[in-house]
């Protein structure tokens, strides 16, 4: 083993990492060799300056130092990473606005009532034709249509949900108890909540019969129809819809006092009449009637005949009927009605 | 250290477990021998003291992912020695006599007794020749001389095969031994 190889030992002798069989080679040639054992001791020397160093100390505070620049929890850092940079500051709000809106969205689209309360009011339709002029005629039916509405700060709903107490006032005096929740929607809007009693066959009736007899005072309902929008300048006029197209002729009828037998003529039979002398057959109706132990309910006229508003018992009903037939030629529908008892017939007489 | 080595389980386990003080057991445990490392590696104090604060700051960070397989010495050590390293690497400096070289150059100049001036030439010496040691070499007699780790542990902070380690430590040496050729008999 040369010098070279055996000082390449040194480190390991000085830390003692020799293996047993280098240790003793170790030991042979130092124990023979000139400089090696010279150079050892320098090299053990060298190393045993540098072990000597004193140790480095931190500086005082160090230590305080460290746990100051501790990192805050995770949390906080999430936070302020989060919602101090902009870029990511700005898109979160962003994102929140959006989501705000799409639920008020959601909100307004699922709730009816606040999609009617965000549209332009209706606009009021003219007042002085009688198709468009139904608001007292509207306010007086509307109280049979079933429960009262409630009150929205809408000045829309508000307007379609008036309720004077004029109007109801006299919507009571007009109509009979009987027949004062099967009034015909004559509201200008859409269908109040129906009483479980009014049916669709029942209100096509009642507007027929009103029609007919409005007819009858077409001077008087112009009269009646322009007093009563003068008189209620404040009252709703909103658009008509057709089921509206009967209400000056009810206001009409109201004034002459026949409306109170009309619209309690829920009719059960359409009938017509054709006679050579109508005020003897008129006579001869309300015999026949009054024979089978029936009355007349009403009478209205206009100027091509007469209509005549009946209730004859179910049971003598056949019995008037061919009576009815040998006075003139009779044409009846009693496929509209329900058959009640007694039997409610319009009869119209004409010549 | 080697004392100190049994505590390390206990104090592991406090840290794990979140103590508040454990933390500061930690740094007040090791907090010289780290910044004996980055002292003896950078030569700065200023700088020692920054890079021995981020090591205790991403040991703190990291203390989830110390698996304990490693002593927490050994794992602080590996932690300052891959900072110190990196740092030279990234700003590569000329061999200059480092700050606590000078300081004791300065001390010695001012020395009365010759023994005392001996010893702290002797002193700035040692620093000066550890400063000329390359990075490699430094480092692996930095932690076995001065820190007292032993192969296999100085294998493991630097990630070194054993041999490469044995080779590195004897070089740094023979190198030292012609820095201080004065001091030897």
């Amino acid at each position: 083993m040369t010098c070279a190889e055996i000082r390449e030992l040194f480190s390991a002798r000085v830390d003692d990492a020799l293996s047993a069989e280098e240790r003793a080679r170790l030991e042979a040639h130092l124990a023979t060799c000139a400089e090696c054992p010279r150079e050892w001791q320098s090299f053990e020397r060298s190393v045993a300056l540098v072990r000597g160093i004193e140790p480095a100390q931190a500086s005082v505070g160090f230590v305080d130092r460290v746990l100051a620049a501790r990192p805050r929890p995770w949390y906080r850092r999430l936070g302020r990473s989060l919602l101090v940079p902009w870029p990511v500051k700005l898109p979160l709000e962003a994102a929140a606005i959006a989501l705000v809106a799409g639920l008020a969205l959601l909100i307004m689209q699922g709730s009816p009532e606040l999609q009617r309360a965000g549209r332009a009011p209706v606009t009021p339709a003219p007042v002085s034709t009688p198709q468009a002029a139904p608001p007292p005629a509207a306010t007086k039916s509307e109280p049979a249509q079933g429960p009262r509405p409630p009150s929205v700060a809408s000045p829309d709903r508000q307007r379609r949900y008036a309720w004077p107490d004029e109007a109801k006032e006299r919507a009571s005096e007009l109509a009979p108890a009987e027949s004062r929740a099967e009034q015909p929607p004559a509201s200008d809007i859409r269908p109040l909540p129906e009483s479980p009693r009014v049916t669709a066959e029942s209100r096509a009736k009642k507007a027929d019969a009103v029609e007919t007899l409005a007819r009858q005072d077409t001077e008087r309902d112009r009269a009646a129809a322009a007093g009563q929008a003068a008189s209620a300048p404040a009252a709703p006029a909103p658009a008509a819809p057709p089921a509206a197209a009967s209400a000056p002729a009810a206001r009409a009828m109201q004034k002459s006092g026949e409306l109170r037998n009309v619209t309690a003529a829920a009719a059960s039979v359409q009938a017509r009449l054709a006679a050579g002398d109508r005020a003897t057959a008129e006579r001869a109706v309300r015999d026949l009637v009054t024979r089978a132990g029936g009355r007349i309910v009403s009478r209205a006229d206009d100027g091509d005949g007469a209509v005549l508003e009946l209730a004859v018992p179910a049971d003598r009903w056949d019995e008037v009927k061919r009576g009815l037939q040998g006075l003139g030629s009779l044409r009846l529908d009693e496929t509209r009605g329900t058959r009640t008892d007694p039997r409610r017939i319009t009869l119209r007489l004409e010549r | 250290m080697r004392e100190k080595l049994a505590d390390d389980a206990a104090l592991l386990a406090r840290l794990r477990a979140g103590d508040g003080p454990a933390f500061e057991t930690l740094v007040m445990t090791y907090q010289h021998r780290v910044f004996g490392v980055a002292l003896r590696m950078l030569g700065s104090r200023a700088e020692a003291e920054e890079i021995a604060q981020e090591t205790f700051l991403r040991a703190h960070r990291a203390l989830g992912e110390f698996r304990g397989e490693a002593r927490l010495g050994t794992w602080l050590y590996a932690i300052a020695s891959r900072l110190c390293l990196n740092r030279l690497a990234s700003a590569p400096r000329r061999h200059e006599q480092s700050d606590e070289a000078a300081v004791l150059r300065h001390a010695a100049e001012n020395a009365d007794a010759g023994a005392v001036l001996e010893q702290r030439e002797l002193a700035a010496a040692l620093h000066d020749a550890i400063a000329a040691l390359p990075e490699e070499r430094r480092i692996v007699v930095v932690l076995r001389d001065l820190e007292g780790l032993d192969y296999e542990e100085i294998a493991e902070v630097l990630g070194l095969p054993l041999n490469t380690v044995r080779t590195r430590l004897h070089r740094a040496r023979l190198d030292l031994k012609a820095k201080l050729e004065r001091w030897l008999p």
